[in-house]
């Protein structure tokens, strides 16, 4: 057994992976379970399984392949136990994506930056119905049934300014300005 | 279903078959016509995780940086509130509302965040959480199989007298929000405190400070169940028979105080500094009691270990009383501020700071602001200013040298302090002279309005502005004497007393940030007239504020000596820097 001194040097290493990595666990996690309930209960079981085997973790190889290897079985396990009760992705497609996932992991702060920037560039009410829609207690759905107005109109507006960001971000990622 | 050829999609069909996604509005037709495209389509894949990654990213912006709970309803609430981790609706606050020019005051009287040198430790609870036989779901009962000694959680705890946790310093739980300070702890719920302290206090007077790396659970009125950490008892007249459950043993209190300390492989030591105390060997996992079979009578100043291998086993070890917590460390306890019709906070009001175990109010005006006398920052961005106060108030450079002290917004400040990674050992080199750009030492010098002597505990208060897109731990920064004298050294902070995920921390009124149209360094602007080479634009990031407290003793001053000032420089860990808003000196102790 280790020492309590070398307990806590690899509490501390973990703890430093594990914080910079988290976000773009979460995102690898949400892009094979689009989910976001599940996604979260997956997330933090997947949490718990690093921390159980980072004793064979090889410090000589980046943490975050590693860590999406793991939450990948956690996931297939998911989908397994819940697969009569939900839509979700069948075993094969979960492979497909996850092969083409690992180039999209590494830009995730700044294709956050870019978001955010196109957010600001949105018109007002463009940027009001984004900020209610993922901002509030509710999901989308929950958001757009509570209105009490035409569902599919405001499904589609969602859409539109979603798209619109996308479009946006793709354009940004080349320009960052610094921030504080 | 739909058995349409995968392969021939156009992009109205798969960007409506995302949507749908997206919105969890999808129904199982059109779910699985998606399927088979993505699975036929490297291109649609493509364009599927483009859309989710937006999706993610949009809910990941309106959270806070605070650390995700591991609990699901936590973690929505979190996401879809990121005021939620800063909430000022605690239990236990005293918070007081007063109207003052149509906006809201918040006094914050009690409120708790320290940050030592504390080292993030998250095992203890994981490892709790992981060794427990049912997994996620172990509960205090499921410990009974393994230790019958423990008394297992009764239906009727809900019933009992409430325990509260009524303070804590830097406290941080894995997987859920610090509590409130004054709220009710959970009876058989498993904390695990991963950084900092709290302090429990049970119906009868009995009080604990649990120190991290922990995991506890309250299992009944006056029994706390340890499973690893430090915890340090007071139980005072009334309170006797208070008991501390560990997995080798059951200490019980006869009118004491003692500390009892439980190791990641379950070891328990017990050390009384006073009165007596009881301690009972379990039988261990394997089933034999080893050599305790009667139970362990402590007094003043004994001490005792009890270790596993398949056997308890009792040993005498040397008493070491700096073991014990006798109070939570001297931190900022909290600070009131004008705050807005959004609940976001600017002008400061006064703080609430713990000083050699005490606590003081102090209003602003009995703090000694500091007023910058150099700055060289890394790039162009330099100053924030409230749009409170607006922007041509610091036209002049002698007004934005009163930003960091002076001025009292929390908004305003010079940011973007440079810094270096290894602390000064020699004096800072100033440069005043914007002709020639001459290099000065990176980082921002500060003179106090009048001296602060260095008396016990903490002497300055420091807040920092925290854009909520970085570290949620703040910037670590360096503080050095103004000039070396023998003994004197510089100090680096790392953990602030109030960080963003700090129930005290609060987020900023709108301001604006100033850059220079060039990368070129901000000195010229501290210093020189405010040229139109410098842009105002609105920061739209959300921010928060953070505190910290400095004792000069730690620079090497003696206690008595009078400060006229400071050197502060970012300690380089990061891309970010340092960004403090407001620093000021505290008055002697009365």
């Amino acid at each position: 057994m280790n020492s309590p001194k070398a307990q806590q040097t690899d509490y501390e290493r973990f703890l430093e992976l594990y914080s910079r990595d988290r976000d773009r666990l979460f995102g690898y996690i949400f892009a094979l379970l689009p989910h976001q309930a599940d996604a979260e209960d997956v997330f933090q079981r997947s949490s718990l399984v690093l921390w159980n085997k980072f004793s064979i973790y090889d410090p000589g190889r980046p943490f975050l392949p590693w860590a999406c290897s793991l939450a990948h079985y956690e996931v297939r396990n998911f989908v397994r136990a819940t697969n009569r009760d939900r839509l979700q992705f069948d075993e094969e497609l979960l492979e497909k994506l996850a092969d083409t996932r690992s180039n999209r992991i590494d830009n995730a702060d700044e294709r956050l930056e870019a978001l955010r920037n196109c957010v600001q560039g949105l018109k007002q009410a463009e940027r009001d119905l984004i900020n209610v829609a993922y901002h509030g207690d509710k999901t989308i759905k929950q958001y757009v049934e509570s209105t009490g107005r035409a569902a599919q109109t405001l499904y589609n507006r969602i859409s539109l300014v979603r798209r619109k960001l996308l479009n946006c971000v793709n354009r940004k990622l080349a320009h960052q300005e610094p921030t504080l | 279903m739909n058995e349409t050829n995968p392969n021939r999609f156009s992009d109205d069909e798969l960007n409506r078959l995302l949507d749908e996604l997206c919105n969890e509005t999808i129904d199982q037709e059109s779910h699985f016509r998606l399927q088979n495209i993505l699975k036929a389509s490297p291109e649609a894949r493509r364009q599927y995780h483009a859309h989710i990654d937006l999706h993610a990213d949009l809910r990941r912006l309106q959270s806070s940086a605070c650390d995700l709970p591991a609990d699901t309803a936590k973690l929505i609430e979190l996401i879809n509130n990121p005021a939620s981790c800063s909430s000022a609706q605690g239990l236990g606050y005293h918070v007081e509302v007063l109207k003052s020019e149509q906006k809201q005051i918040i006094l914050w009287r009690r409120a708790a965040v320290f940050a030592l040198a504390a080292t993030l430790l998250l095992a203890a609870g994981i490892s709790w959480l992981l060794v427990s036989p049912n997994g996620f779901n172990a509960d205090v009962a499921s410990l009974d199989s393994i230790n019958p000694g423990v008394t297992a959680l009764s239906s009727d705890n809900h019933a009992q007298p409430m325990v509260l946790m009524t303070n804590s310093a830097s406290a941080r739980f894995f997987g859920e929000e610090t509590p409130e300070v004054n709220s009710p702890v959970q009876p058989g719920h498993e904390y695990a405190l991963t950084i900092g302290m709290v302090e429990l206090r049970f119906p009868a007077g009995a009080t604990t400070i649990i120190e991290a790396p922990a995991a506890f659970a309250v299992s009944s009125s006056d029994r706390l169940l340890l499973t690893v950490g430090t915890c340090s008892v007071y139980a005072p007249e009334g309170a006797q028979g208070f008991s501390v459950d560990t997995p080798l043993a059951n200490v019980v209190d006869l009118g004491t105080r003692f500390v009892v300390d439980v190791s990641q492989s379950g070891n328990t030591s017990v050390q009384v500094v006073e009165g007596e105390a009881d301690v009972f060997a379990k039988k261990t996992i394997a089933g034999k009691a080893g050599n305790v079979e009667k139970p362990i009578n402590l007094r003043d100043h004994q001490a005792s270990m009890l270790s596993a291998q398949d056997t308890a086993v009792a040993s005498e070890i040397p008493y070491d009383e700096s073991k014990y917590a006798r109070r939570l460390p001297d931190r900022v306890i909290g600070f009131s501020a004008v705050e807005d019709g959004e609940g976001a906070v600017d002008e400061l009001l006064s703080v609430v700071i713990q000083r050699d175990g005490t606590e003081y109010p102090y209003g602003v005006d009995e703090l000694i602001p500091g007023e910058v006398i150099h700055y060289d920052g890394p790039g162009n961005a330099f100053m924030t200013v409230s749009t409170r106060v607006g922007i041509e108030t610091y036209i002049d450079a002698a007004a934005r040298a009163r930003l960091t002290g002076l001025d009292r917004s929390l908004c305003s400040g010079i940011i973007n302090a440079g810094g270096q990674v290894q602390p000064l050992t020699s004096d800072p080199l100033f440069s005043t002279d914007t002709a020639s750009h001459a290099a000065g030492t990176p980082g921002l010098g500060v003179r106090f309005q009048q001296s602060v002597k260095n008396t016990a505990g903490p002497d300055i208060i420091v807040f920092e502005l925290q854009n909520i897109l970085h570290s949620e731990r703040g910037d670590p920064f360096h503080v050095s004497p103004l000039k070396f004298e023998s003994g004197l050294h510089s100090y680096t902070i790392r953990n602030y007393d109030i960080d963003t995920c700090s129930p005290q921390s609060r987020f900023l009124s709108p301001f604006f940030l100033f850059r220079a149209k060039d990368d070129e360094k901000g000195i010229t602007s501290l210093h020189g007239a405010l040229s139109t080479d410098y842009y105002p634009e609105l920061h739209e990031v959300p921010a928060k504020i953070m505190a910290v407290t400095i004792d000069l003793s730690d620079l090497g001053y003696a206690e008595g000596v009078d400060v006229d000032g400071l050197f502060f420089q970012d300690a380089m860990d990061d891309v970010n820097y340092f960004d403090p808003v407001h620093i000021a000196g505290l008055k002697p102790i009365p």
